[in-house]
């Protein structure tokens, strides 16, 4: 034990110096081939992190019982936290098809954000040509990552717009005419048709864009957190670095929060609408 | 991945070149109109083209960079999903049914609780009308009962009266009874007492007289001269 933990601080020590050094890499290492597949880091932190969060989270719920303990106490009022913000935006009728991608994206990306906090993801590895290869690094600060659950996100946007509000809804709101044709002139109402087409068109682009800005925005920041700690441990690996850590750990909550609530509003846009009717 | 990024860029400058083609369109002269519009179209073409390929550089930098890679990106899509079902199937809805279901108690005790709250007033309503309706028919009984008594006094008064009248009278019939046979009794020891006065004085007045002869008085005649005067 005596000799454990001097090693361990030479270890991080060094490590973070190397990697002050060099900066954080903007795209993982890959450490080896499983089944002709590359397996990077941050496949491997995905997978210990996973694990360790569905372990922990069924520790902590156990059977949920009526009277809650402490662990699932936590674990409810999380959840109920997310159906209260969530249900409004997405609406009733959407709900209970968009909660289980909501939840699961919220869960992993704060894991996930958070897991670039915990000793040892982004320091222990191995030197190569002169450089430092750790062994995990935090699931969103690689782009594969941010960008994979950007597009099962909009993939189940489409799945559930198309579901919930029909194709012909689904149409008819990118390239509809929404004037209203009782009391707009019938050549205004004509004219309007190319211009709604127009921005209609503008609107798939815009639509076809939200993977590219949803997974940048989160990987930027996740990627921008781990060079700040990187750096700051480099400069004063003791002390200075810990008020980073707290404001890392407010951007792993706000940005799992904006990834999760944009693809509410993303989904919601398309079928809130006759709830709002409706009202 | 590249053909999809390549898609939207194509996607997205296709507006933009409406746009400034929509501008040319309006720069150019009526008589050169066609001709302009078409050469400014074929010189946009040509630089968009030029664009994408710029773009497509761009993108393979950026891809390279970043380390974005199909086999890694369908890994962590997989890691995702998987991820994301099994605390759903495990974790998140289990609890979300056990909200529900706490919720549903709660709305159902907070249901239970308002109909009782509503059987208690009706039933504080009964009670108030049962007590108010016992005060009227405790009033109502009181009243009866001291008519009844009122009633009852003045009979057993009367009654009393009458008594006391009947006692007074037999006692008057008794006393006079009483009087009418002490008279008797007077009357007769006086005959008694008569009857043997006489008696004594007519033995002497007979010793006396046998020798003069003379006849012995009727003594019926006797007792009425001897009635008492009271």
């Amino acid at each position: 034990m005596n000799k454990l933990l001097p090693t361990v601080f030479l270890l991080s020590g060094t490590a973070s110096v190397l990697n002050a050094a060099d900066g954080v890499s903007p795209s993982p290492y890959e450490l080896t081939e499983l089944f002709g597949l590359p397996l990077t880091n941050t496949i491997v932190t995905t997978w210990v992190i996973s694990i360790l969060l569905i372990v922990g989270v069924r520790l902590s719920v156990g059977t949920p019982k009526l009277i809650p303990g402490k662990g699932q106490a936590v674990i409810e009022s999380l959840i109920d936290g997310l159906r209260g913000l969530l249900e409004p935006i997405v609406g009733k009728k959407a709900f209970p098809m968009a909660f289980p991608l909501l939840i699961g994206l919220f869960l992993f990306i704060l894991i996930h954000n958070w897991s670039g906090l915990i000793p040892g993801v982004g320091v222990f590895g191995h030197v190569e040509h002169g450089h430092l290869t750790y062994w995990m690094r935090p699931a969103n600060s690689d782009l594969n990552a941010t960008l994979g659950m950007a597009l099962i996100a909009m993939l189940a946007w489409l799945v559930i717009s198309l579901k919930i509000a029909g194709p012909k809804f689904f149409i008819w709101e990118l390239f509809g005419n929404k004037a209203d044709k009782k009391e707009t002139p019938k050549p205004v109402y004509l004219m309007l048709i190319p211009i709604f087409m127009m921005v209609g068109l503008i609107e798939v682009v815009s639509i076809a864009f939200r993977p590219v800005s949803l997974s940048f925005r989160l990987f930027g920041n996740v990627f921008g957190g781990e060079n700040l700690l990187t750096s700051m441990t480099g400069m004063a690996p003791y002390i200075v670095p810990i008020p980073f850590y707290f404001y890392e750990v407010l951007v792993g909550v706000v940005q799992a929060l904006i990834f999760t609530l944009l693809v509410a509003i993303y989904i919601g846009l398309m079928t809130n609408h006759d709830e709002e009717h409706a009202h | 991945m590249k053909a999809i990024f390549i898609t939207l860029l194509l996607a997205l400058s296709l507006p933009l070149g409406l746009v400034a083609a929509d501008e040319a369109h309006a720069a150019s002269s009526v008589e050169g109109k066609l001709h302009g519009v078409a050469e400014q179209l074929h010189a946009d073409l040509a630089h968009a083209g030029e664009s994408i390929h710029e773009e497509e550089d761009k993108l393979t930098m950026i891809t390279e960079k970043f380390g974005v890679s199909l086999p890694t990106l369908i890994a962590q899509m997989v890691n995702f999903v998987l991820v994301a079902f099994v605390l759903y199937k495990f974790a998140v809805k289990p609890i979300a049914a056990t909200l529900d279901e706490r919720q549903q108690k709660i709305a159902d005790g907070l249901q239970y609780a308002e109909e009782m709250k509503t059987q208690l007033a009706e039933a504080e309503r009964e009670r108030a009308e049962k007590v108010k309706q016992a005060a009227i028919d405790a009033q109502a009984i009181l009243t009866e009962a001291r008519e009844q008594s009122k009633e009852m006094i003045e009979s057993k008064t009367q009654e009393a009266a009458a008594q006391a009248e009947a006692m007074i009278r037999k006692a008057s019939e008794a006393t006079e009874l009483e009087r009418q046979k002490m008279l008797s009794d007077v009357r007769q020891e006086v005959a008694r007492l008569v009857v043997a006065t006489s008696s004594k004085v007519l033995s002497r007045d007979l010793s006396d007289a046998r020798s003069k002869l003379s006849p012995i008085p009727q003594p019926k005649n006797w007792l009425m001269l001897a009635k008492p005067h009271f």
